[in-house]
């Protein structure tokens, strides 16, 4: 049995963060956290704490995905006709936060799954082995990921910002 | 030695090499140039790549609560900003005002025999005035009655001010990811910080931009925390304050070369930018905001900050920002530096600086005693070494 409040203490909000990140929302990313937490208490021994929070996490996001990909695209599209019609607070962000925002998350997209997993898990702070143990990777392999992982969304964002200017460029010659 | 492969440069950047694969690496990287292109051009991957995942923090919550829509039209309480307690206080006052009032321009023959002879709540207020002197009605004009009932207004709003932030701290606090961390994880229980500096260019204009993006989302935890944070460091630390070594982190100390002798040569003439990155090694909260002196050394001047400077969050036309103060000789806050800001970056324990495209970063560290490093802005290297002082 774990010391379970040390564990949430330590590992609930950068868990939150990675998984917020990785998944874009941040009420389904702490219902990840909580249920991995749950596990965590029903786990009778964990060798390394981080490592093993992150990859029942990751398992815990590829199971949800795999599982409810077609019904959360059909609540996805239900969500987004009822927001329609719903009045909304936004959430305070600047309008080029948001573009930012939405750009990194278009960009972070483009990675693969493993690429992606282990660049955010590293923003997080996780070693090399402890990546390796969360993905199931060898120690030697992390640092290509990363870098391929990091290649890839400068590249990919680089380039949806290069669209985004064209097509601000186009409408505003073309309102001109 | 073979050329250098892009996810051994990584490894090393990110401090996963051991220390005879490290030095191996550094070694090279510093003699052969075409691998110093590739490690300038990785350190730059790994700024933009860290910079764009922060700016992935600023997502909404998918769940949204909705508001029911207004029926006929905007009901009286939205439209005067009221609240319940709002509304009681401003009951109150006028309450207040009016017994006032009423107390002092009644007309004394008014006042009953019974009434005198029994202690009334308009006589234990007359009677807790201060008596005043018979004046000629202009000085009452000139002298508002309205003073007490002012002076009540703003004491009833300390006290409403204080009764709400004790009452509902969760409610009141911003909710940043970083606010499921006890406060008690706070408190910086070594005196000594270390601060390793590491530079490396910034890839592009376009990803130095992204720097701005968790600003104002995180000033607002490090502001919560920043009361018991430095609570926790006068406690710990000695008077001359903690100690904040800047150094590069092993690993992490070879000069920038390629593209940044690029940025230096486009900035000739001009100070040169460059960005920090304050990190906790250990993943605690530190408390950034606050004053600080930089040892004098090479590094310092190439960054362009004043000896003294201070951190703080500034609410000036109600817009928060995040500055960077210059501070007098005897710790008076001076002048704020132009152009520079600093921001807590997504991890709650990093606070970046930014001017310019540049990039240089500090990494502070709580944990080891005292690790000296280099730290390095374009070809130029060396330690530097970052004071907590005391300021006014």
């Amino acid at each position: 049995m774990h010391d379970v409040d040390r564990l949430f203490r330590e590992y609930h909000q950068p868990l939150v963060r990675y998984l917020t990140r990785r998944l874009g929302d941040r009420d389904w990313a702490e219902e990840v956290a909580q249920e991995t937490f749950l596990r965590a208490v029903k786990q009778e021994s964990i060798v390394s704490e981080r490592s093993w929070l992150f990859a029942v996490a990751t398992n815990l996001v590829r199971d949800e995905a795999r599982k409810d990909i077609r019904r959360r695209r059909r609540l996805e599209l239900l969500r987004e006709q009822a927001r329609a019609d719903e009045i909304v607070d936004p959430e305070p962000l600047g309008i080029e936060r948001a573009q930012e925002a939405a750009l990194a998350r278009k960009a972070l997209d483009q990675l693969t799954e493993r690429d992606r997993e282990a660049l955010l898990m590293r923003e997080e702070g996780l070693d090399y082995t402890e990546i390796a143990n969360a993905l199931e990777l060898s120690v030697s392999s992390v640092g290509t990921t990363l870098a391929r992982a990091r290649r890839r969304l400068v590249e990919a964002y680089e380039s949806l910002q290069g669209q985004g200017a064209g097509s601000v460029a186009r409408g505003t010659h073309a309102a001109s | 030695m073979q050329h250098l492969d892009e996810g051994t440069i990584h490894a090393w950047l990110d401090g996963a090499l051991p220390a005879d694969e490290a030095a191996d690496v550094e070694r090279h990287a510093r003699e052969c140039a075409e691998c110093a292109v590739l490690v300038a051009d990785a350190r730059g991957m790994i700024a933009g790549a860290a910079r764009i995942v922060s700016a992935l923090d600023d997502v909404p919550s998918g769940v949204i609560p909705k508001r029911p829509a207004p029926a006929a039209g905007r009901s009286l309480w939205r439209t005067l900003h009221l609240t319940p307690l709002r509304a009681a206080l401003a009951a109150s006052l006028m309450v207040a005002a009016a017994s006032l009032t009423v107390v002092r321009y009644a007309p004394r023959d008014e006042v009953t025999p019974a009434s005198r002879s029994e202690p009334t709540a308009r006589q234990a207020v007359a009677d807790a005035a201060p008596v005043a002197a018979p004046v000629p009605a202009t000085d009452m004009i000139a002298r508002p009655r309205v003073a007490p009932v002012s002076e009540k207004v703003a004491e009833a709003r300390r006290s409403s001010r204080s009764d709400s932030i004790a009452r509902a701290p969760a409610a009141a606090a911003p909710r940043p990811l970083e606010s499921a961390r006890p406060t008690n994880s706070v408190a910086v229980e070594a005196p000594k910080v270390t601060v390793a500096v590491d530079s490396a260019a910034f890839r592009d204009r376009a990803t130095a931009q992204t720097m701005d993006t968790t600003r104002s989302a995180k000033s607002s935890s490090v502001a919560a925390r920043r009361e018991a944070e430095q609570v926790a460091v006068t406690a710990t630390a000695p008077p001359s304050g903690v100690r904040a070594m800047i150094a590069g982190a092993a690993g992490r100390s070879a000069a920038g070369v390629g593209r940044d002798v690029a940025l230096l040569r486009e900035t000739a003439g001009t100070p040169p930018p460059f960005s920090l990155v304050l990190t906790s090694a250990d993943d605690r909260p530190l408390a950034l905001p606050g004053c600080y002196q930089l040892v004098p050394d090479s590094l310092r001047s190439a960054l362009q900050l004043p000896d003294r400077l201070s951190l703080e969050i500034s609410t000036e036309s109600g817009v928060r920002r995040n500055i960077v103060r210059a501070l007098a000789q005897d710790g008076r806050r001076d002048s704020v530096v132009a152009g520079v800001s600093w921001q807590p970056t997504p991890v709650a324990t990093r606070v970046a600086f930014t001017r310019g495209e540049a990039q240089t970063r500090l990494s502070l560290s709580q944990a080891a005693p005292s690790p000296m490093g280099r730290g390095a802005l374009g070809f130029s290297s060396s330690p530097i070494r970052l004071v907590r002082i005391d300021c006014r």
